[in-house]
């Protein structure tokens, strides 16, 4: 089985309400065939890309969506809580389906499923406590074929997860990465969940990400996306059991051409659950960022709460940014607010610096990096948090303000 | 040190200054009172370079140059600073690293060396002290959650540690109790000295109990029309602005 199981013709199109500002011609133009297992040369070139080990952290990297065990730790390696196993979904336990209504925007997490070599699948049991790195690193040019990363994670009641997510490239890579995740968090259990997408600029990504929260069960979901010619992120998080708790924080950055596009779909399922969504999105050049921050309170879940921020910058005349609060409310009771704001930066803030005696360059790296402050500093390891830091500054192109900041 | 010719300004295209000739030497401290609307912040802010205000006609020098022809930071760097009537919030920029940052800038311009960290920690503390603010506030954000008298004390704070030639403080007693007022007119009077001037532009003659004037001017309609010393602002603090505004029309 492989991606063609899938016939291409049901694949979303920028024609699709939650694809609309995806750009999708490249991406259809990769190889969607599997990637080959990476060979000794790609290993070499992969080392060379990832970033230092996070303290206290062991970590399993992929390259081109195959586990290498010398790249990763014995000690995440030899965890009982995981497992890394050849094949695709159908051929492992599969993955319950997803509800009618949100199968079409999940049509490249149908690919991943089919396509997949391989999944890792994290099952820390009852009060246990995980601390895992995963790094994918992709070599991939448009015609090597495409990096499925697939990652399970089930967490028995009570459990405390950390998970470091990074998907990475090897520098001026034109190839396809279609990831997915499957989350399902046990009641009581608490994730925190950094992921950050820093592939080469040229890069394709698409990633569908569904998590499901138990009764009580937290998520604290930090997604930095920086990389990426396209990226995508679709997300659907249901909060399905009373008491679920969600804080969602994403940035996401997009220069030159660049589309950088997300989906995140909240369902509040059960009474008593908690949204918080804060998204801050910056786009200079002919870039463009989209984020639709879909959150869906039902009638079965009375006394819910749902905060929602998006904002947005503008660094260019040429640049584009969409950001759509969606809030659909079918129950009463209900605590929500939400607002979106898009702009360039702000003439009192820039005059209040330059009259300080900053020149005008610093100025806007420092409005720039402040108007990131909300999202970065939920990233509470200070070792992780000064990595994405820096790789934030590098996409900025602001590194010497940062430097001194950092 | 400042020289105000004829100065015509201005604002999206409604003229707001219209012919104000000031000169300001150093040692000097001038205020500059006068009615709502009468021009004193266009002043203040033209002076410090803010966009958005078209000189029309007419000349400013300072130190010998062209101060119209420097950019906001140029000026910044050269001496002059603008002590805000509304201080913006920074959210997510911290006060140390916006004062290590501007003292840099000033000392770039001048040729010296980046402030030692050990001198500069303590010499703010120093200045804080001062000024009677906590320490806490460094680590915060520029201006982040401040009261209104914070506000205004941390902008003072700014101007002791950069040690401006030419400190342009507008409404800087505006919204300040008393015992801020007595603070803040502490931190101005400390940077008295005969190579720096202080352009106070105030509604109320109260500042001026504080920090004694060498000259009062007052702003009507975009010019000045009356100037004098000490005595003229308690005056205008009997009789008001009228029977100088009538003069003006």
């Amino acid at each position: 089985m492989n991606a063609t199981a899938l016939p291409t013709s049901s694949l979303p199109t920028s024609r699709d309400e939650n694809w609309k500002y995806a750009n999708l011609r490249a991406v259809e133009k990769a190889s969607a065939r599997p990637a080959a297992a990476p060979t000794a040369a790609d290993v070499t070139i992969a080392r060379a890309a990832l970033p230092a080990s996070v303290a206290g952290v062991s970590r399993l990297v992929f390259v081109n969506g195959s586990p290498v065990d010398a790249l990763s730790d014995p000690a995440a390696l030899q965890h009982p809580a995981v497992q890394i196993r050849a094949g695709n979904d159908a051929q492992l336990a599969p993955t319950p389906p997803l509800p009618a209504n949100a199968a079409a925007d999940f049509r490249y997490g149908a690919v991943n499923a089919a396509s997949a070599t391989h999944a890792v699948t994290l099952t820390p049991g009852r009060d246990a406590t995980l601390d895992l790195e995963l790094l994918f690193v992709t070599t991939l040019n448009a015609a090597d074929g495409a990096a499925y990363p697939r990652l399970v994670l089930e967490a028995a009641p009570n459990s405390r997860v950390n998970l470091i997510e990074r998907h990475l490239s090897t520098p001026g890579i034109t190839g396809l990465t279609n990831a997915a995740a499957r989350v399902m968090l046990g009641d009581g259990s608490r994730l925190v969940w950094t992921r950050i997408q820093q592939q080469a600029p040229t890069a394709q990504f698409i990633e569908s990400l569904h998590v499901t929260l138990g009764a009580s069960a937290e998520l604290a979901l930090q997604n930095v996306a920086l990389g990426g010619q396209f990226a995508r992120t679709t997300a659907r998080i249901e909060l399905a059991g009373a008491g679920a708790r969600l804080a969602l924080h994403g940035l996401a950055l997009a220069d030159a051409t660049r589309v950088v596009d997300g989906y995140v779909h909240v369902e509040h399922l059960a009474a008593h659950t908690r949204t918080t969504e804060i998204f801050r999105g910056i786009t200079g050049g002919r870039g463009r960022v989209a984020f639709n921050g879909h959150i869906t309170v039902n009638a079965s879940a009375p006394q819910s709460e749902s905060e929602q921020s998006l904002r947005g910058l503008l660094a260019g005349a040429l640049c584009e940014l969409d950001l759509r609060p969606q809030l659909e409310i079918y129950t009463d009771a209900v605590k929500a607010s939400h607002g979106a704001t898009s702009g360039k930066l702000d003439d009192n803030m820039m005059f209040y610096l330059l009259s300080r005696g900053i020149d005008p360059d610093t100025a806007q790296g420092l409005l720039k990096w402040a108007f990131l402050e909300d999202v970065v500093s939920q990233i509470a390891r200070r070792d992780l948090r000064s990595q994405i830091e820096a790789q934030i500054a590098a996409r900025l192109g602001d590194v010497p303000v940062a430097a001194e900041l950092l | 040190m400042l020289k105000v010719d004829n100065l015509h300004v201005s604002v999206a295209g409604k003229a707001v200054l219209k012919g104000l000739t000031l000169e300001v030497n150093a040692g000097e401290v001038h205020a500059i009172m006068g009615p709502n609307g009468s021009g004193k912040s266009t002043l203040s802010y033209v002076l410090a370079g803010r966009p958005g205000y078209e000189v029309t006609a007419g000349t400013v020098r300072y130190d010998g140059q062209d101060l119209l022809a420097l950019a906001p930071e140029e000026r910044a760097r050269a001496g002059v600073f603008l002590g805000f009537q509304y201080p913006v919030e920074i959210p997510g920029v911290n006060n140390v690293y916006l004062l290590k940052a501007a003292m840099n800038a000033a000392r770039k311009h001048r040729g010296l060396p980046e402030v030692d960290a050990f001198e500069f920690l303590t010499l703010v503390k120093d200045k804080m002290k001062l000024m009677q603010m906590d320490e806490a506030f460094l680590s915060r954000g520029v201006n982040e959650g401040f009261s209104g008298g914070e506000k205004k004390r941390n902008e003072i704070l700014q101007m002791l540690v950069l040690e401006p030639k030419l400190a342009l403080l507008d409404e800087t007693d505006s919204g300040l109790d008393i015992d801020a007022l007595k603070i803040v007119a502490r931190g101005v009077n400390t940077l008295r000295s005969p190579e720096r001037a202080v352009v106070l532009v105030t509604h109320y003659q109260r500042l001026l109990d504080h920090i004694v004037p060498d000259r009062v001017h007052v702003l009507a309609k975009g010019r000045i029309v009356r100037s004098g010393d000490r005595s003229l602002a308690l005056e205008l603090e009997k009789r008001g602005y009228d029977w100088l505004t009538q003069d003006a029309a």
